[in-house]
Order: C-alpha cells, then structure tokens, then sequence
C-alpha cells in the first residue's frame, strides 16, 4: 500500500514523468530497440522541462504586461495565447499530470471511434489535440471534477471533437481538395463553419478570388517568432507609453521604462520559442508511436491533417482570410469592451493560420465576396468566443491570457455551461 | 444503431480512377516520350515535364514513379501546383497501404513525408 501511494502521490502526479510514461508506452508497443526507448522517454521527460521553463519566462512577461495595460487604459487586456495557457495550466496550476492523460484518453477515444462507428477521422495534429487536453482538464477542473472522472469525461469530450470537427469540415473540404482522402485536423473548426454560413448567406462560389490576381509579399511573416515580435513590441511599447513613466519606471529598475517594456516584449516571444520547442520534444516522440497505432487499429482512416494542408488548393483565399480576420479581431478588440467584455488583443498567428483556413472555406461556398464579409464576421467570432472565457479564467488563475481555437473554446463553455450545472445537481 | 459499420459497405472509393487498358498504352506512350524530353529540358518546361510524368504515372497507378517524379518538381520549384496536391493524395494512398500490410516503417516513412510537405506548404505560403 505504502508503494502505491509513494506512486500516485510522488510519480503519477509530476506531469514531466507522467508524458515520459506515456512516451514510454507508445515506444515498447512499437518495440522500439532498448536504446531508442530510452532516449525517447527522456526526451519526453526534457521538453516538459523547456516547456516549463518556457511557462515561467511568459507568464513573468504577462504579469508585466496586465500591470502597465490596466494602468494605461484602465481595463483589463488579454493576450490570446493558447500556448500560454497550456504551460501555466501544466506548471503554474498543477495540472499538468491530469492533461497529460487527458491527452492520451482523447486519442485512446478517438482511435475507438473510428474503429468502430462510420465516421473514420483519425486527428493527427498532436499539438491541437494537447490544447485540446488543456482546455478539457482546466474546465473540468474548474466544473469540480477530480482524478478519474477529470480524464475520462476530458478524453470523452475531447474525442468526439476529434472525430466530429472534421467530420462537419468534411462537405467543404471535399470540395475544396476534390477528393474525400484527407480531412482537417485543426481546432478551430467552428470558426471555419461559421465564416462559410456567412460566406453562403452573402456570397457567391462562382465568383473565386482565386481569379484575381493580389498583392504579394508577407514575409514578416515567414518566422513564426518574428511574426509574434511585429505585434508584441509596438503593443508593449505603446502600452507602456500611456501607462507613462511614473508607473513603469519602477518596474524597470535602472534601464529606461520603453526600453525595459521593449525587451519585456521580447521576453514574452522568447517564452513561446522555448515553450514551443518543449511542446516539439514532447510530441516528437508521443505522436508518431501513437499514429502509429492508430493507423494500424483504423488502417482505412481519412487522416486528420493539421491546416497547411489546404493551402496549395486556395492561395489567394488564404491572403485575403488573413487580412479580413485581421481587421474582424481589431474591430472585435475595441468593440467588445463596450459590452462589460475584456478586451482582446489580436493574434497574429491565429489570424494566419486559422483566418487563412477560414478563407478558403469562405472562398469555396461564397466566392470573394463570401471570403470577404465572412472573414471579417469570422475575425470578430474568433475573438468574442475568447472574451466569454476570460472571467472564468481568471477564477482560475491565469494569467492575462486566453485561448484561441475556438473548438477548444467551445469544448470549455460546454463544461462552463452544460457540465459544471449538472455537477452543481449532484 | 445507424452509426455502426455496415459490415456489407466495401472501403473508400481509391483516389485514382481505373484506367482503361487503351488509355495505359497510351499513357506508356506519353511517358517514354516524356522521359525522353526530360533529358533536354531546362527550366520551365523541366518542371512542366516532370509535372505531367508524376501525373501520367499517377493515372496508371504507379505511385512510387509519380512520387519520384512529382518530389523532383517540387524539390526544384517549389510553389503550389499540381505536384503539391497530386503528392498530398499519393502519399496518403501509401500510408493507406502501409497500414493495411502492418508495415511500420513504410507507414512511418508516409507520415513524415506528409508532415514535410505540410512544412513545404507554410513556407511556400509565407512566401507569396
């Protein structure tokens, strides 16, 4: 008995070893060498170390960053941050063991229901499915679930969204691809379907933007840490500027308060580099054991693939689903406070990769003209799904952060509003 | 219940059509005589040969030589086209494949080709 409780209370509950178990698991069901399995349960167990590492440096930048912005305009401002709010839920809120499971029943659930029902998507993003796990845990959490029933209802919930977002993808993406071999694997499904009802409302499919030519050049773009500097500097700095220098000065010791606020930018993107590269050596040796598996278990499967996949079919709608997403999330910044809700700032790598993707899903039901309106109405969506989170977020104890995949946002106002009432009943 | 498998329902209808017997004569015909341009080739029109390779071969379902030939492509141009979506399908009829004999390897060798060529789209994307 004494073993078995030295077990649950000092191994099953530290999540750095709870992944490198689990990495160990995928890796002797492969039967991997000696050698290699090794290395790759300590992999596991180091990304959880860089991704706590990576945790700490965003949320320091964070606290920082929630001081100067209420003083500045008075209210509070929310980074939407998907990564920041799995590494605080894993470190900072003691909930990375549960996640970690989680994470595993969400596949274990989705590769049974492929096995065994019509519906054969397999979701093969592995990071989508760890914020999956994020959201699933923290919610439940809050809703008051504990140990078992924390994981089993997370990996139940999870499941199905991993199996039921593409599968409503599924008519558009046919369309788009011409085929039915691969589906979308990415949470931010939701958002996808709600800018081609607007797109199909407004539109029309005949009229392509794939048929105009458009301006090129994105390049700020092309590094993903760069891409989050352009906007995280100039939103520091400018925060920093109305808070003023008597606030900040002493947040900034010695140096000067803008170059202080600056680097403290800086600092946010060098947590999610280190976050990210954590997430990667975490995943590196989880996933391809555990599609692995999966693919055998489901050999006819239509894989679930991350949103890149879409882009060679639709260019041009890519382009122009950023751009819309973009002004739809800073129309939403400004006019969501007016409603008693934060505001958020926007995200410039969700409006890329999720603004884009819905793009194309605009583009093939409702043409330019879909692809326009619906972007904007899809930029003001994805942000005020957000916006609802934040109070329950902060009971929680994050920090100035929210989500951004509005799937996973979805899965959490299930819990805030269907779950955690039916617990209250109980 | 509805939602079960229907034990009688036969798999996904194959990515690529049958072809008629004529037409793969015809097909071997073009292919030689691409493969014979393709010595001479430069620049554009190598691309645009080895393009209608990989997508010949790919009609007479030889997928490793459609492979071979659509990787070439976009290995010297790389920017979306045909043999970025043509090779989305055919790796995913080789993992398809893999997963059938149980052939780990094979399998693992397709999903981390798909995962590069979904690298291969964001760089490209980023870049237009």
């Amino acid at each position: 008995m004494g073993v078995i409780n030295f077990i649950i209370n000092n191994i099953l509950t530290q999540a750095g070893i709870t992944l490198a178990l689990i990495a160990l698991l995928g890796l002797v069901l492969q039967r991997k060498s000696i050698g290699q399995t090794i290395a790759g349960t300590f992999k596991t167990l180091l990304g959880f170390q860089v991704l706590s590492a990576g945790s700490a440096i965003i949320v320091a930048s964070l606290i920082y960053f929630g001081k100067i912005f209420t003083q500045g305009f008075h209210m509070q401002g929310i980074i939407p941050s998907i990564e920041a709010i799995n590494g605080q839920a894993m470190n900072e809120l003691g909930l990375g063991s549960p996640i970690a499971f989680t994470f595993l029943a969400i596949f274990v659930v989705n590769i049974i229901i492929a096995r065994f029902t019509k519906w054969k998507y397999v979701f093969l993003t592995g990071q989508a499915i760890l914020w999956m796990a994020t959201m699933c845990t923290a919610f439940g959490y809050f809703a008051g679930l504990r140990g078992f029933m924390l994981v089993a209802v997370g990996g139940v919930v999870g499941g199905i969204f991993a199996v039921a977002m593409p599968a409503m993808a599924q008519p558009i993406v046919r369309k788009i691809t011409g085929n039915n071999d691969i589906a979308l694997g990415h949470f931010c499904t939701i958002g996808y379907l709600f800018e081609a009802g607007v797109a199909k409302l407004v539109g029309n499919p005949e009229q392509s933007v794939e048929k105009i030519e458009l301006p090129k050049a994105f390049e700020f773009l092309q590094d993903t840490y760069l891409s989050v500097m352009v906007i995280m500097v100039p939103l520091y700095l400018i925060t920093a500027f109305f808070a003023g220098e008597e606030f900040c000065q002493p947040l900034a010791g010695n140096t000067n308060y803008l170059v202080h606020s600056f680097l403290q930018a800086i600092q946010f993107v060098v947590g999610v580099y280190v976050l990210l590269a954590g997430v990667r050596l975490i995943l590196g040796e989880i996933v391809p054991a555990f599609r692995g598996i999966a693919m055998k278990i489901v050999p006819d499967a239509i894989p679930a693939l991350d949103c890149p996949v879409l882009f060679p079919f639709s260019p041009n709608a890519v382009i122009v689903g950023f751009v819309t997403t973009t002004i739809g999330t800073v129309i939403a910044m400004f006019v969501l406070p007016s409603f008693g809700l934060a505001m958020i700032l926007p995200g410039m790598l969700t409006n890329f990769f999720a603004g884009g993707t819905a793009g194309i899903f605009g583009n093939a039901v409702g043409g330019k003209r879909g692809a326009i309106i619906g972007g904007i109405a899809h930029g003001f969506f994805i942000t005020l799904l957000p916006a609802l989170l934040v109070t329950i977020f902060n009971t929680l104890g994050f920090v100035n952060a929210t989500a951004t995949d509005v799937d996973t946002i979805s899965a959490a106002l299930f819990y805030a509003w269907i779950i955690m009432p039916l617990m209250t009943l109980l | 219940m509805f939602f079960w498998n229907n034990k009688k329902k036969k798999q996904e209808t194959p990515a690529i059509e049958k072809v008629e017997v004529a037409d793969i004569e015809q097909l071997k015909e073009k292919i030689e005589s691409l493969e014979s341009d393709l010595i001479a080739a430069l620049g554009k029109d190598r691309i645009a040969c080895l393009n209608a390779l990989g997508s010949a071969y790919m009609e007479i379902q030889d997928t490793e030589q459609a492979i071979h030939y659509y990787e070439m492509s976009l290995e010297e141009d790389t920017v979306f086209g045909k043999a970025c979506t043509d090779l989305m399908s055919l790796y995913n009829i080789k993992r398809r494949e893999a997963a059938v004999a149980k052939d780990d390897e094979q399998l693992q060798l397709y999903l981390n080709k798909i995962d590069n060529l979904m690298q291969t789209t964001k760089t490209i994307m980023r870049k237009v």
